[in-house]
């Protein structure tokens, strides 16, 4: 009984700590879902702009954070170190950069309500999207 | 005596009182500060990564983000010994490279890399009896070149054309050439098979990739300049296929141009498989020749373990180099050929995804008729530690 009791309270702690994420853009943008193959290559930089064609800028969230953690894993199926390794051979064979790293959930919504093309993501807690929509992320 | 007590108490707790209410109160406003000023730098904050990531028509400081400049440093130490090559050691190469890219517009970009180096390579590294001495590490030898340097105009995520020059996209190696990119030193023998590839494209490189479900398929179409032959243009190409999450690339690769003997076509197929931690690259090049083909490939298999800190990697690696000319075996532009293996293991420490240290051990071994001359054994096997980093 204590072993059950025991094992019980480990799947609530773990359930507990998973977090979950929403992707946020800003409330002008027209979109309301997006799908997870545009959500890495907008994180990824293989495409710069919105369908259309207005500048997108991606805010991620700062390193060892939880909600990047979560983000990477659940969203993107990488870990850090992978994406990490991904940027450093972007940065030495094409120039490109890693997105902008944001520390708060405060701040990446106040970021993402003051440029239009803005997309990031908030932990599933947060409740303040003044300037911003959470959009739905589909499979496909 | 227990009245007394209590009178006692008392006192001591008005006196508690007295010395905690100020700081109690003294508290308060402090704690009220520190969250104001927490929103005070909160917004500060905002407002740089604000102006740092505003799109802007000219690139003004390197706090921009339309601004990237970055690059990395290896320094090696490197050991062989065989059975006719003394034991000796020497500090092989120490390579600094700096990129430099800026994004003019959303569709326009100019990105570029330098490279400089000091090293003490291995003369006579394939220990043809020819050479002016056996296989050793001699002289001092040093460089810089551009490596890259191109201007890309970015129509869509299927069209983007560059002009100017930059690593070709041949398989994966070529793509990877930086030296802390590398599982092992140096990377696979395709990089240093003589003949094989040219390694840059110059001129201009249409490249794009388009979504098939969760699949990716990718295209390029470049031109280049033949070392051997530069008065005739050559031109390559590559399709190749991604699963989701990229967990397969697989890809095809062609070039065709002339070099001093003939012309040739070179044909080329990769695989990479990410089963995070376990990652496969495998590689095969082969160029048609009038006789005997070169021809490279290799099999890397390779682990992350202990929450990716520590990379273990093996590898088999073949090379098949009738043209090569080795530097030191006189006279100069002698063709000194060989086919080789090259088996080994070894393992990267990145403390952090930005560093690493590596230790690994190749033995390299001649085969066919390339695996005595003259009755001198050209077999040996080589010790690497090395440190990289980039930034």
């Amino acid at each position: 009984m204590k072993t059950l009791l025991f094992v019980l309270m480990l799947l609530i702690s773990e359930l507990a700590l998973a977090q979950k994420i929403l992707v946020i853009v800003n409330a002008s943008n027209p979109l309301n879902s997006i799908s997870s193959q545009q959500l890495q290559d907008f994180y990824f930089k293989r495409a710069k702009q919105w369908p259309d064609g207005s500048a997108l800028r991606f805010f991620d969230r700062s390193e060892g954070s939880e909600e990047r953690k979560e983000f990477l894993s659940s969203l993107l199926h990488r870990s850090t170190r992978q994406v990490d390794h991904f940027w450093i051979g972007q940065k030495l064979y094409s120039g490109a950069s890693a997105p902008s790293q944001v520390n708060s959930d405060r701040m990446v919504t106040s970021l993402v309500a003051r440029f239009p093309g803005g997309i990031s993501y908030v932990s599933e807690n947060f409740t303040q999207f003044k300037g911003v929509k959470v959009l739905t992320v589909t499979g496909d | 005596m227990p009245e007394l007590s209590l009178g006692i108490y008392r006192l001591a707790l008005i006196a508690l009182s007295l010395i905690l209410l100020p700081s109690l109160t003294l508290a308060a406003p402090s704690l009220e500060s520190l969250s104001k000023r927490i929103d005070e730098l909160e917004k500060q904050q905002e407002q740089l990564l604000l102006e740092a990531s505003e799109p802007r028509p000219q690139v003004n400081s390197f706090l921009n983000d339309n601004l990237t400049f970055g690059g990395f440093y290896e320094s090696a130490f490197y050991v062989v010994e065989g059975s006719d090559t003394d034991l000796q050691g020497a500090n092989a190469s120490n390579t600094l490279g700096f990129n430099l890219a800026a994004d003019f517009s959303p569709k326009i970009r100019f990105v570029s890399q330098f490279l400089t180096g000091l090293s003490f390579p291995v003369m006579n590294q394939h220990n043809d009896p020819k050479g002016a001495a056996t296989r050793e590490f001699k002289t001092l030898d040093f460089g810089a070149n551009v490596s890259q340097g191109y201007v890309e105009y970015s129509s869509s995520r299927a069209v983007n054309i560059q002009g100017g020059m930059g690593y070709v996209p041949f398989g994966y190696a070529f793509q990877q050439r930086e030296l802390v990119q590398f599982v092992r030193r140096n990377g696979p023998q395709i990089l240093r098979t003589t003949n094989l590839v040219a390694p840059l494209w110059n001129g201009v490189h249409l490249h794009g990739s388009f979504d098939q479900g969760k699949n990716d398929w990718g295209y390029n179409l470049y031109s280049f300049t033949p070392l051997f032959y530069p008065k005739q243009p050559g031109a390559g190409g590559r399709i190749w296929w991604a699963s989701e999450d990229e967990r397969v690339v697989t890809g095809l690769s062609a070039q065709t141009g002339k070099n001093e003997y003939e012309s040739f076509e070179t044909f080329g197929t990769d695989l990479r498989l990410d089963l995070h931690p376990f990652i496969l690259k495998a590689e095969y090049i082969r160029q048609m020749a009038k006789e005997d083909d070169p021809w490279s490939a290799y099999l890397e298999p390779s682990v992350f373990i202990y929450q990716e800190e520590i990379l273990l990697y093996a590898f088999g690696d073949y090379s098949n180099s009738p043209q090569n000319k080795s530097v030191a075996v006189a006279p100069s532009g002698t063709l000194d050929p060989y086919k080789k293996w090259e088996f080994g293991a070894g393992i990267n420490w990145l403390p952090t995804s930005f560093t690493r240290f590596r230790l690994g051990f190749t033995y390299h071994d001649y085969v066919g008729t390339t695996a005595t001359i003259d009755g001198i054994n050209r077999d040996y096997y080589s010790l690497n530690v090395s440190a990289g980093v980039a930034f």
